[in-house]
């Protein structure tokens, strides 16, 4: 019990990390971006494949998480600048074609065998108490934790990061400030990307890659974003962890097969009993 | 599009799938009948999608819902014809049940929340063996059967396919018609306004997503018993969003853009199949079927993007500029 606890910590961690993504994007532009999750796939796809040119592991991470993130920009640039003045509707389709798009090409390049990426650093285990951790959910904490540290300095401590606060609590005051919003919008899909990009392959050596884990890992950053309350940032964090645990605890006491539609129930359940979520405001319902 | 460009777009319509069974020849009208079954599932989205607004994304969820129920219902020896309307109700009901709780929200949590009914309709095709047969799927059930003679090949599965776009189509054209569907595009544009006016919002919303997955669930009831095989595979999340394209491809503002649609896609994506066999002759299937989702992607960003309302609209306002 407390193992399953402890790596659905690990896992959640990582879904938090892809919520984040999801927020900071959600929260400057408004649109709720339905190719997250293959953002993740980008990062873990260019890590496995870099690490099979021989190219090292550190670097090939760092190049996929590069990757996400320019893979972010090119979506922003490519396709939805030009349609920042038309419809929601129309945006959210753009993000649908481009995850379409974004798992199309992760097939054609990396084919539909799942391959593994090795751990950041060697295996053994370290045991506490009655559970073991295994290094690679060392890394884990530890990223999403650094991460979290950089993040807080960059909203709080920097001017870019208080531009990007400042146009995502009001847009039209932001512009009237001197904040271009649409370069601000191009620097939360890179952010977002970028961060989906570190989910993807920090997991990538627990779980096998493959061109289609974007799917189901980009939802559960949905689950975990709309568990703490859309928009908040921590909420989304604490709502990844949750989600992990219960997707491996709810794993553990059912079939694994069913583990996704546990978690993907727990959303229907969450929308129907507290929509805005744990952290987030009552927002209005009809 | 205005009335005299649909009467001429339903003749045409009406005049290619009654001359095309004379062509006898077997591929065509077997991308005939897989037209007319699309159509009826876009048409149900289409109405969601053009009134509404509400974009969703598991459609081929409740397609694969009405196969499963209506094959499992028929397999254990309930009649075919009775199967399909049991498969009709049972997706009623269930539609409802999903839709009462993700209706409640707006917009794109709509859209994510339907993603997430389509993973776990996935799962559940997968792992519910005893009805579904699991990942490698079932085909053990009886085909439709009229005056005591089976209806299988291609062309009893053609008339009844076309018989019942033409009946759906009318149901779409009368509710988008109706104060019903005057309502649902106040929803549209304000969910808000349109409540304050005494708009039923969740109601409203909740009919036109029941009747929009039951019309899923017929097109998957006719697919079953066509093909007399299903497998998860035929719901995935790619089928969803190949209806999306069938209803933007087309145009959603009008009863007849996602029928157009529905062709556009069958023959863009046998146009995609042929032009994939010349890039990669020899290897792998992998790579064709990359190549494929590849181009839809970004068929739908373009159509999207530069086209909102379709390409058949687009065409008829050009024709009729160059006309008048």
């Amino acid at each position: 019990m407390l193992q399953l606890i402890v790596s659905g910590i690990a896992n959640g961690a990582l879904y938090g990390l892809v919520a984040v993504g999801f927020v900071v994007i959600y929260n400057v532009t408004g649109i709720i971006n339905f190719a997250q999750g293959e953002f993740t796939t980008v990062g873990a796809v260019t890590a496995v494949t870099l690490v099979g040119y021989g190219v090292p592991l550190p670097l090939a991470v760092l190049c996929g998480v590069g990757v996400s993130g320019v893979a972010g920009l090119v979506l922003w640039y490519a396709a939805l600048r030009g349609a920042h003045r038309q419809p929601l509707v129309v945006q959210l389709i753009i993000t649908i074609g481009a995850s379409v798009c974004l798992r199309g090409l992760a097939l054609l390049i990396f084919g539909s065998t799942p391959k593994p990426l090795p751990p950041f650093s060697n295996n053994g285990t370290i045991s506490l108490g009655a559970a073991t951790i295994t290094p690679q959910q060392l890394w884990i904490f530890a990223i999403v934790a650094v991460l979290m540290a950089v993040l807080f300095v960059l909203f709080e401590r920097t001017r870019i990061g208080g531009a990007l606060l400042a146009s995502s609590i009001n847009r039209d005051a932001a512009r009237l400030m001197g904040i271009d919003p649409l370069r601000m919008s191009a620097i939360a899909f890179f952010l977002g990307a970028a961060l989906a990009g570190v989910a993807g392959t920090t997991i990538a050596p627990i779980a096998l890659v493959s061109f289609d884990m974007g799917g189901s890992l980009g939802l559960k950053g949905f689950v975990a974003a709309t568990l703490g309350g859309i928009g908040s940032v921590p909420g989304a964090v604490v709502g990844g962890i949750l989600i992990g645990v219960i997707e491996s605890v709810g794993a553990g006491i059912f079939s694994s097969g069913w583990r996704d539609a546990i978690v993907f129930g727990v959303l229907i359940v969450v929308l129907f009993v507290r929509p805005e979520g744990l952290f987030g405001r009552s927002v209005a319902r009809v | 599009m205005n009335r005299r460009n649909g009467f001429i777009a339903v003749g045409v319509g009406a005049a290619i799938v009654v001359l095309v069974p004379f062509l006898h020849n077997g591929y065509i009208t077997g991308l005939m009948v897989l037209i007319a079954q699309n159509a009826i599932a876009a048409l149900g989205l289409g109405l969601l999608f053009g009134t509404a607004r509400v974009v969703s994304v598991c459609q081929a969820s409740f397609v694969g819902l009405g196969a499963y129920a209506a094959a499992a219902s028929s397999s254990r020896g309930l009649d075919p014809w009775l199967s399909i309307v049991l498969a009709l109700v049972f997706v009623a009901v269930v539609a409802a049940i999903v839709g009462w709780p993700v209706l409640r929200l707006r917009g794109h949590y709509i859209t994510l929340a339907t993603l997430a009914l389509g993973y776990i309709a996935m799962v559940v095709f997968n792992e519910a063996t005893a009805f579904t047969g699991g990942p490698s799927g079932f085909g053990t059930f009886p085909p439709l059967h009229f005056a005591g003679h089976p209806l299988t090949g291609d062309m009893p599965a053609y008339i009844l396919g076309w018989l019942l776009v033409v009946v759906c189509g009318v149901i779409v054209y009368v509710i988008r018609n109706s104060s019903r569907g005057r309502a649902l595009r106040a929803i549209a544009s304000s969910e808000t306004a349109a409540a304050a006016m005494g708009v039923e919002v969740r109601t409203r919303k909740l009919e036109a997503f029941v009747l929009s997955a039951m019309f899923a669930g017929l097109s998957g009831a006719l697919y079953a018993y066509y093909v007399g095989y299903i497998s998860p595979v035929s719901f995935s999340f790619d089928q969803s969003i190949y209806f999306i394209i069938m209803v933007v491809l087309g145009g959603s503002a009008t009863t007849l853009g996602p029928i157009i649609g529905s062709a556009l896609y069958s023959v863009i994506s046998s146009a995609l199949t042929q032009l994939a066999s010349v890039i990669f002759p020899l290897s792998a299937q992998g790579a064709a079927a990359a190549l494929q989702v590849i181009a839809f992607g970004a068929i739908l960003i373009c159509v999207i993007r530069f086209l909102p309302s379709g390409l058949i609209p687009a065409i008829a306002r050009r024709l009729g500029r160059s006309a008048g």
